[in-house]
C-alpha cells in the first residue's frame, strides 16, 4: 500500500510537470506569461465531467430500457467506473480541445497583437482577456450541462417511474468515486498520472531532440530570424509549440478532477503554481519546469505537511506555499534551478 | 538578378535606408562597403524580409519578393550569412549543419554535408558539441560552413572575414570566388576589409547614411581620391 | 418612489467613481506612465480594506473605553465583533468630530500600510523583467488576500468583519455624506496626481517607460523609481480600500478578487488612454455606468442574454481589453507626444 501523502505527491507533480512544461514551451516561443495556461486545462476537466454525464446517460437509459427497478438502477450507477476506452477518450479529448483553444490564442490574439508593435505588457493582459474569456465560457457551459443533466434526469424519471438522479454536479465536483479500482485498492491515476507524465516526457524529448522538426523548433526559439532565413516557417513551428503545450494542459486537465475538486475557477489560483514550478526551473528550460513542477509538488505536499502538522500552521495557507518559492527564487537564483546549478554540475562533470 | 528600386527601411520608427536603388547581376560579385552604421547589414535584412520596408520594391528574378516572409525567400533561392547571431548557440555543430539544409532532400543533404565539411575538417572534431562552446573563430567557419551547405542562386555575406584570421580569411574570399566560377552562384558581399573585398569584386556600392553615394566598378571606386580617402582608408601615396 | 432609485443610482455611481478614480490614477502613474505590469493592483486596495477591519475598531473601542468610562466586555472579539461596532456606532453616531478624527487616522494608516505592502510585495522581482515583476505582483496579492481570509483576526476570516460607521452622525444623510466625502477625496488625489505627474517625475516616469536602455544609464536608479512608484501606487490604492470599506461598513476577503480591483482597472486605464489622466476618468466614468447599469437592471437582462448575466461581467471584461488592444491600443484619449529623454537628461544634470 502507498501511503496516501506519497500519492498526492506523485499525481499532483506529474500534473504540474505537464503543466508548467508547456507554460514554458509557449513562454520561450513568445516570450509571453500565459495566464490562460490553467483555465485551459480546466477545460479538459470539463471534458472529462462530459464524457462521464454523456456515459451515465447511456448507461441509465440501457438499463432503464432493460426495466431495471429502482435499486438495481441506483445499484448499476453507483457502481459505474471508467473503463479504459473512457480514459483514452477524455484523455484524447482533452489533448484535442486544448491545443485547438492553445492555436485560437496564439493565432487569433497574440500573433496579430505582436504584428500591431504590442510590447510584453499588452500581450500579458491579453493573456489575461483570453482567461477571463475561458472563465466565462466555462460557466456558462457549467451551468448549460447541469440543465441538461436535469432535463435528461427528468426524462428519464418519466421512463422508469421513479426518481431518477445520476449524481452529478458540475461546480465543485470530483470524480474520484469512478476512478477507484477494487483490485489496486486505489484510484487508477496513481498509475495513469505518472506513466502519461513520463511517456509523454520522453515523447517530447524524442521530438524535440531526434527529429528535424524538434530540432527546428528548437531554433527558431533560439533564433526566430536565422531560423526564417534558412527556411524555416517560425510562425508554423510557434504554433506548434502552442498547439503541443496547450493539448498538454488540456490532457493533464482531463486528469485534475480525478483527484481534485474541480470548478470553473480552479485555474485561478492553480496558475499559481504551475508559474511558481517554471519560474522555479528557470521559465527558459524545459528540463527545469520538469524538475520545477516535482519542487512545487514536494513543497505544496510533503513539505507543507511537515509544516503544518509540526508547526500548527493551518492548512489553508498551502496556496501560500508555491508562492513563496516563487518569491525566494527570484530573490536568490532568478534564472531558476536550470539557470544555475545545472551549469555548475555540467562543468564540474566534465573536468 | 536581384534589382532593389527606391528602397525605403528600417526598424519600426526608424528608417536606417533611404531611396536604395541597386542592381546585383547574374554570376558576379558585388560588394557593398561603407562606414559602420551606414546600413549594409539593414540592406541585407531587408532583401530578406527581416526589416520593415516603408516604399521601394525588390524584384529577384522578375519576381516581386518585397513583402514575402523570410521562409519564403528562403525557398526561393536566396541565402544569407548574417553578420551576428549566425549559428544556433544552444544547437550541436551537426545541428546547425543540418538547419542550414532544412530545404534540402535527404541525400543532397548528406552530399552537401560531407562537402562543406571539406572546407573546414576542425568542425568534424566538434561535430557533437553545442556551438556556444566554439571561439569566435570556430563559430565563424561554422556559420560560413552553413551557408554553402544550400546551392542558392544569391548568396548574401555580411561580414564574413570579420572575425577569422587573415590566412583563414584569405581562404574564405577565395572559396567565394570560387562559388561564383564553379557554382555560377550571384554574390553580394558586405565588406569591412575593403581593399581585399575589392580585389574579388566585378561591382562595388559605397552605402553611406543609408543611401547609396557609389556604384559602379570596383577599379572606379579604388581610383576615385576623394571617396577612396574618406571610405577605405587608402592614403594618396599608396594609390 | 422612482425618485429615491433613480438617487440611490446616482449615488452608487458616484461613489464607485470616487473609489475607482482613486485606484486607476494610482495605476495609471506604475503602468500607463513608467509601464510597470501592476497586475496585483487588488494589493493595495486589500491592503487599505484590511487596515480599516483590523485598526479601526480597535482604536475606536479604545477611545470609547476612555472617554465613556464604560468599557464594552467581550471575550472573542472576532466572533462579537458585530456587538462590539454596534455599541462603538451608538457612540458615534452622537460624535461626529472623534468619528472624522478616526477617519482620517484610518486614512493615514492605510496609506503607510499600503506603501509597506507594496514595497515588500514587489521585493522579489523589483529588478527583474517586466514579465516576472507583473507575475509576482499577481502572486503576492493573492497571498495578502489569503491571509486575510484565513488569519481571522484581520478580517474574521470566512465570515468576514464589521467596521464602525464614521458616517452615522450624518444620520439620514449617512449615504450622501459618505459620497460627497469620498468624492472630494478622490478630487483631491487626482489633482495631487495630476500635478505630480506633470513634473519632471512624470517624465522620467515615461522615458524609462520608453527606452529602458536608453535611460538605465542611471543604473540602480530604476529601480528606485520603481520602488518609489509601487510603494506610493499601493498606498493610493489602500485610500480607496479604506473608504470602500467603511461605506460599505464591512470586510470581507472575498470581495477583493483580481476581476474587480485589478483587472476591471486595468480596462478602465487601457480605455481612457494609458498614460493620460483625463483619460483614466473617462475609462471609469464609461465602465462604472455600464457595470452599475448592468448591475442594477440585471433581472431585466436577463431575458435577452441565453446564460447567468454574472458571467457577463467577465465577458464584457475580455472582450473589451481585446477590442481596445486590437483596434485602438493607446486608448480614446492618448497620450500627449512628449520628447521624453531630454528632459531626463536635465534632470540628470540637476541632480
Ligand atoms: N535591430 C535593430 N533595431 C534598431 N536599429 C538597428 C537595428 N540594427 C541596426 N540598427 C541601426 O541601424 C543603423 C544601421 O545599422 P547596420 O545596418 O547594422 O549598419 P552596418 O551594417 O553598415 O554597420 C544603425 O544606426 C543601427 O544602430
Ligand atoms: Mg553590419
Amino acid at each position: 500500500m502507498i501511503p496516501p501523502i506519497v500519492e498526492d505527491t506523485i499525481v499532483y507533480s506529474s500534473v504540474l510537470i505537464l503543466l508548467s512544461l508547456g507554460l514554458t514551451l509557449t513562454y520561450m516561443t513568445t516570450k509571453v506569461p500565459n495566464f490562460a495556461h490553467a483555465t485551459i486545462s480546466i477545460v479538459g476537466s470539463y471534458v472529462t465531467l462530459t464524457v462521464l454525464v454523456l456515459s451515465l446517460i447511456s448507461l441509465a437509459r440501457e438499463a432503464l430500457i432493460s426495466q431495471a427497478d429502482s435499486q438495481s438502477f441506483y445499484r448499476l450507477i453507483k457502481s459505474f467506473s471508467f473503463a479504459p476506452l473512457h480514459y483514452a477518450l477524455f484523455m484524447a479529448l482533452g489533448f484535442l480541445l486544448g491545443s485547438l483553444i492553445g492555436v485560437a490564442q496564439y493565432k487569433l490574439v497574440l500573433k496579430p497583437l505582436s504584428q500591431r508593435g504590442a510590447n510584453v505588457v499588452q500581450l500579458m493582459i491579453a493573456t489575461i482577456a483570453v482567461d477571463m474569456f475561458l472563465l466565462s465560457m466555462l460557466n456558462i457551459y457549467a451551468d448549460k450541462l447541469l440543465e441538461y443533466v436535469v432535463s435528461k434526469a427528468n426524462e428519464l424519471s418519466s421512463i422508469a417511474g421513479f426518481k431518477v438522479n445520476l449524481g452529478v454536479q458540475t461546480r465543485d465536483f470530483i470524480l474520484y468515486s469512478y476512478d477507484y479500482s477494487k483490485t489496486l485498492g486505489t484510484q487508477r491515476l496513481v498509475m495513469i498520472a505518472p506513466v502519461m507524465a513520463a511517456d509523454l516526457l520522453v515523447a517530447l524529448s524524442f521530438v524535440l531532440y531526434r527529429t528535424k522538426l524538434g530540432v527546428a523548433l528548437r531554433a527558431s526559439i533560439e533564433n526566430p530570424s536565422l531560423a526564417s532565413t534558412l527556411g524555416v516557417n517560425v510562425d508554423k513551428m510557434y504554433t506548434l509549440a502552442w498547439a503541443l503545450s496547450l493539448g498538454l494542459a488540456g490532457l493533464a486537465g482531463s486528469l485534475i478532477p480525478l483527484k481534485y475538486l474541480v470548478n470553473p475557477s480552479t485555474g485561478q489560483l492553480f496558475v499559481l503554481s504551475i508559474f511558481a514550478a517554471s519560474i522555479l526551473g528557470g521559465l527558459n528550460s524545459l528540463a527545469g519546469a520538469v524538475i520545477g513542477g516535482v519542487l512545487i509538488a514536494c513543497f505544496e505536499i510533503p513539505v507543507f505537511n511537515y509544516l503544518s502538522s509540526h508547526l500548527g500552521i493551518s492548512s489553508a495557507y498551502r496556496t501560500v506555499i508555491p508562492l513563496l518559492a516563487m518569491a525566494l527564487t527570484l530573490l536568490f537564483i532568478p534564472r531558476g534551478v536550470a539557470g544555475l546549478n545545472w551549469k555548475k554540475l555540467f562543468s564540474r562533470v566534465r573536468r | 538578378m536581384l534589382k532593389v528600386e527606391n528602397l525605403n527601411a528600417g526598424y519600426g520608427k526608424l528608417q536606417v535606408l533611404h531611396e536604395v536603388s541597386l542592381f546585383f547581376p547574374e554570376r558576379k560579385i558585388s560588394v557593398v562597403i561603407g562606414p559602420n552604421g551606414s546600413g549594409k547589414s539593414t540592406l541585407l535584412k531587408t532583401i530578406f524580409g527581416l526589416t520593415k520596408i516603408y516604399s521601394g520594391k525588390i524584384i529577384f528574378e522578375n519576381n516581386d519578393i518585397t513583402f514575402l516572409p523570410p521562409h519564403k525567400i528562403a525557398s526561393m533561392g536566396i541565402a544569407y550569412l548574417p553578420q551576428t547571431n549566425n549559428v544556433f548557440e544552444n544547437l550541436t555543430v551537426e545541428e546547425n549543419l543540418r538547419m542550414a539544409g532544412y530545404n534540402l532532400s535527404k541525400e543532397e543533404l548528406e552530399a552537401r554535408l560531407a562537402s562543406s565539411l571539406e572546407f573546414f575538417p576542425q568542425l568534424k572534431l566538434y561535430m557533437k558539441r553545442k556551438a556556444r562552446q566554439l571561439s569566435g573563430g570556430e563559430r565563424q567557419m561554422l556559420a560560413i560552413a552553413m551557408s554553402l551547405i544550400r546551392k542558392p542562386r544569391l548568396m548574401m555575406f555580411d561580414e564574413p572575414t570579420a572575425a577569422l584570421a587573415p590566412k583563414i580569411a584569405h581562404q574564405v574570399l577565395r572559396s567565394i570566388v570560387k562559388l561564383r566560377d564553379e557554382l555560377g552562384i550571384t554574390i553580394i558581399l558586405v565588406e569591412q576589409n575593403a581593399r581585399a573585398a575589392l580585389e574579388i569584386a566585378d561591382k562595388a556600392s559605397l552605402l553611406v547614411s543609408g543611401r547609396v553615394i557609389f556604384d559602379g566598378l570596383p577599379k572606379d571606386l579604388l581610383e576615385n581620391p576623394e571617396l577612396g580617402r574618406m571610405y577605405l582608408g587608402v592614403t594618396s601615396s599608396q594609390v | 418612489m422612482p425618485v429615491e432609485q433613480a438617487y440611490s443610482f446616482l449615488l452608487s455611481i458616484l461613489f464607485y467613481m470616487g473609489i475607482y478614480t482613486i485606484v486607476v490614477i494610482s495605476l495609471n502613474m506604475e503602468a500607463g506612465y513608467m509601464g510597470l505590469p501592476n497586475f496585483g493592483k487588488m494589493m493595495g486596495v486589500a491592503a487599505g480594506a484590511f487596515t480599516t477591519s483590523f485598526f479601526t475598531w480597535r482604536l475606536a473601542m479604545y477611545l470609547h473605553n476612555r472617554l465613556t468610562g464604560e468599557p464594552i466586555v467581550y471575550s472573542d472579539y472576532v466572533r462579537e465583533n458585530a456587538m462590539i461596532v454596534s455599541r462603538i456606532n451608538e457612540w458615534l453616531s452622537a460624535s461626529p468630530g472623534i468619528s472624522l478624527f478616526l477617519l482620517l487616522v484610518t486614512l493615514i494608516a492605510s496609506l503607510a500600510i499600503g506603501a509597506v505592502i507594496g514595497y515588500i510585495a514587489s521585493y522579489p522581482a523589483i529588478r527583474l523583467r517586466e514579465d516576472y515583476l507583473g507575475i509576482t505582483l499577481l502572486a503576492m496579492a493573492e497571498v495578502i488576500r489569503v491571509i486575510g481570509y484565513n488569519y481571522k483576526p484581520i478580517a474574521g476570516g470566512t465570515l468576514g468583519m464589521q467596521v464602525p460607521d464614521l458616517f452615522r452622525w450624518a444620520g439620514q444623510h449617512r449615504f450622501s455624506a459618505s459620497v460627497l466625502i469620498i468624492v472630494a477625496i478622490a478630487l483631491i488625489v487626482y489633482l495631487v496626481y495630476q500635478r505630480m505627474l506633470s513634473t519632471p517625475f512624470g517624465r522620467v516616469l515615461r522615458a524609462i517607460r520608453d527606452d529602458e536602455e536608453a535611460v538605465s544609464s542611471l543604473g540602480r536608479d530604476i529601480v528606485a523609481y520603481r520602488k518609489r512608484v509601487i510603494s506610493a501606487g499601493t498606498a493610493t490604492a489602500a485610500l480607496a480600500g479604506a473608504l470602500y470599506a467603511l461605506y460599505t461598513g464591512s470586510v470581507i476577503a472575498t470581495a477583493y478578487d483580481r476581476v474587480t480591483w485589478t483587472f476591471w482597472p486595468w480596462v478602465m486605464m487601457m480605455l481612457g488612454g494609458a498614460g493620460n489622466n483625463v483619460g483614466v476618468l473617462l475609462g471609469v466614468g464609461v465602465f462604472v455606468i455600464a457595470r452599475t447599469t448592468i448591475y442594477t437592471y440585471k433581472n431585466m437582462l436577463e431575458a435577452y442574454v441565453p446564460f447567468n448575466v454574472v458571467w457577463l461581467d467577465y465577458l464584457l471584461l475580455s472582450v473589451t481589453i481585446i477590442a481596445i488592444l486590437m483596434l485602438r491600443p493607446q486608448g480614446i484619449l492618448p497620450e500627449k507626444p512628449i520628447r521624453t529623454v531630454k528632459p531626463l537628461i536635465r534632470q540628470n544634470e540637476s541632480t
